[in-house]
């Protein structure tokens, strides 16, 4: 898989790189409007992070041409918090999402994963986790074949885990996740805890090993290892 | 009260103290002339009188030169000299058929051997007429002094202070959020423009403050949330890094505080771009689906509170707003019931078409109720309370609508006017 990633802020181009490369994915790097267009008229990727704000130019340009060139990248836009019609225009223009910073990486990751499963198995994809696999496009989730009972948080969450698989994911990511960013968590988790007591149980009675491991003062890890 | 109804009061109290004062004197004046001019004349005439008795040495012709009633009578014999004796008195006038009032001036004269007792008198009809007369005129001229001073005064006073109110107009209209305001006109009163050059001055600077305060936390927010992403998003990295439980807590804690911090730059954020009109659209709100949106958001938080919801939508209030306003207003306001609600808690709402009225179970906010709205307030254990309310506040009033705080028994309850 080969992501561009086009942000004008190094520090966060690197922490996007950082945390997407042992996924697997190729990222390739650009820090303006004019390398950005370089790029994807001479290669080809299957995903392209575009901040909006760019240095030289606006980001919905390259959305643009991607769309002019027939690219069949996936574009994920990331803009700022009161630039609500960037939002809707780079929505309208081709994007198939969009994240407001500050965003969490695994938030991130967590889309990444969705929308390239969306552009390439068209909605007939399954994703294994140990003795777990889900189909992301029917919500649906089954333990070694047999089907388990989620709601559509629990499923969320576990979608969410499984696509952060192996990594320190923060409750702070976890209740964006679920309950969206204009939700304001007032510092309590409650419902959070709730909902992951709900999720370990369901796959406790399914005879599976709790894989969601809690990191105190942090949030949690879902390892199936 | 008003600097006209004042200057107007203040002129009226002294005018009446320096009329009746003068008014007084004057009747006094004028009595004392007008008994002096009767006791003059009746002191002429009775010298006359004597004068005719010296001459003629008879009191037989002093009947008729007298113009007025006259007594002649004769006494017993008296020792020199015989005062004069002033009297006034009442005689009966024919012609009038009633009591007059008269002055007399009598005296013992001698004529021949025989003492007499004359008695002139002066009627004191014409005097007393006259002084209530010339009073009469003196007072219509007064009052008609004083009703034309009045309006003199309140016109004069007017024209001058004209340019005064005109500033003062120009202050009230003035606000700092469209500060779009109508320059001060120069007036012919030196103070006045004295006093306008240093309200524009004053005015410039605010504004100019304030459009600099604006620009400065209109930039702050944004650039802040670059290194805020970036703190944000290295913890989450170091997350991945990290071992020990002790780690994980300095690491964890770093994460909340900064997203707290993200929270807090969000609401101030907001706060700035309603104060800089941000949100213009204007289109009729949907309230009860916009209610039952946001209670679905909280639904799980009031599960894991146990939070009784009561809700009663009895109509759609017809009220146009931005979208998104309205949406951040009910969000707000639902949030605020959910988060400082307590375990087996109520949230009661209710809306009609003119009102919303949101209540929740609660701890004593411990602060008086005008403080909620302002930021940072600090609440209990809560940490910061008033930043939501804050924006509640913003909103409302920048629809100019109405809202009320009330705590009772254990109850918050928010109600909108719209």
């Amino acid at each position: 898989m080969k992501l561009l990633i086009v942000e004008d802020d190094h520090e966060i181009q690197e922490s996007i790189v950082d945390y997407l490369q042992p996924e697997g994915y190729v990222c390739e790097q650009a820090f303006d409007m004019v390398s950005a267009q370089d790029k994807i008229t001479s290669f080809s990727y299957d995903c392209v992070l575009i901040d909006i704000n760019l240095p030289d130019g606006s980001g919905l340009d390259l959305i643009q041409g991607l769309k002019n060139m027939k690219k069949s990248a996936g574009i994920i836009v990331i803009t700022a918090r009161d630039a609500i019609n960037d939002r809707v225009k780079a929505l309208e223009f081709g994007a198939d999402d969009y994240l407001v910073k500050p965003f969490n990486l695994a938030e991130l990751n967590a889309r990444i994963k969705s929308l390239l499963r969306r552009i390439q198995f068209h909605g007939n994809n399954q994703i294994t986790a140990g003795d777990i696999t889900i189909f992301p496009d029917r919500f649906q989730a089954e333990i070694r074949g047999q089907s388990i009972e989620l709601t559509k948080k629990e499923f969320e969450l576990l979608m969410f885990f499984v696509s952060n698989a192996g990594r320190v994911i923060a409750k702070e990511s976890l209740a964006g996740r679920l309950w969206g960013d204009d939700m304001d968590f007032s510092y309590s988790y409650d419902f959070v805890y709730a909902q992951i007591k709900n999720l370990r149980k369901k796959l406790k009675e399914m005879g599976i090993n709790d894989p969601i491991q809690t990191i105190y003062g942090v949030g949690y890890k879902f390892d199936t290892q | 009260m008003k600097l006209l109804t004042k200057t107007t009061l203040y002129f009226i109290t002294l005018s009446l103290v320096v009329f009746f004062v003068g008014g007084v004197g004057l009747y006094e004046i004028m009595q004392n002339l007008i008994e002096k001019e009767v006791n003059s004349d009746l002191y002429n005439r009775i010298h006359f009188i004597f004068n005719e008795i010296s001459q003629a040495d008879t009191l037989q012709n002093v009947q008729f030169i007298a113009t007025e009633p006259i007594e002649i009578k004769k006494v017993a014999a008296v020792g020199n000299p015989v005062p004069f004796e002033l009297r006034d008195t009442v005689l009966y006038n024919k012609v009038n058929n009633a009591y007059m009032p008269y002055r007399s001036l009598s005296t013992v004269v001698k004529s021949g051997d025989s003492f007499y007792r004359i008695r002139i008198y002066k009627s004191l009809i014409t005097s007393n007429y006259l002084i209530e007369k010339v009073a009469l005129v003196i007072m219509l001229m007064l009052l008609l002094y004083l009703a034309l001073t009045y309006f003199l005064n309140r016109y004069i006073l007017g024209r001058v202070w004209a340019d005064f109110f005109r500033s003062l107009k120009t202050m009230q209209d003035f606000s700092l959020e469209s500060p779009k305001r109508e320059p001060f006109k120069p007036s012919e009163v030196i103070e006045f423009n004295e006093l306008n050059q240093v309200l524009k001055e004053m005015t410039d600077k605010l504004i100019s403050d304030y459009e600099g305060v604006k620009e400065f936390t209109g930039n702050l927010f944004h650039e802040v949330q670059t290194p805020l992403s970036v703190i944000k998003n290295k913890t989450e990295l170091l997350y991945q890094e990290l071992s020990t439980e002790k780690q994980f807590q300095l690491a964890g804690s770093i994460f909340s505080s900064t997203n707290r911090l993200s929270d807090i730059i969000k609401s101030l954020g907001l706060l700035a771009r309603i104060d800089k009109n941000q949100f213009s659209r204007k289109e009729p709100i949907d309230f009860i689906a916009l209610i039952n949106k946001n209670l679905e958001l909280y639904r799980d938080m009031m599960e894991s509170k146990n939070i009784r919801l009561e809700k009663n939508l009895i109509a759609r209030p017809k009220k146009v707003m931005d979208p998104s306003l309205a949406d951040i207003l009910i969000n707000n306001l639902i949030k605020n019931g959910v988060r400082h609600n307590i375990k087996d808690g109520f949230l009661r709402i209710r809306l009609t078409e003119s009102e919303f009225e949101i209540a929740n179970s609660g701890n004593n906010p411990q602060l008086p109720t005008n403080e909620l709205f302002r930021q940072f307030t600090r609440g209990s254990e809560e940490g910061f309370m008033g930043i939501g309310l804050a924006i509640v506040q913003k909103i409302v009033h920048h629809y100019e609508m109405k809202i009320r705080y009330d705590y009772l028994d254990n109850q918050h309850q928010i109600e909108i006017t719209f």
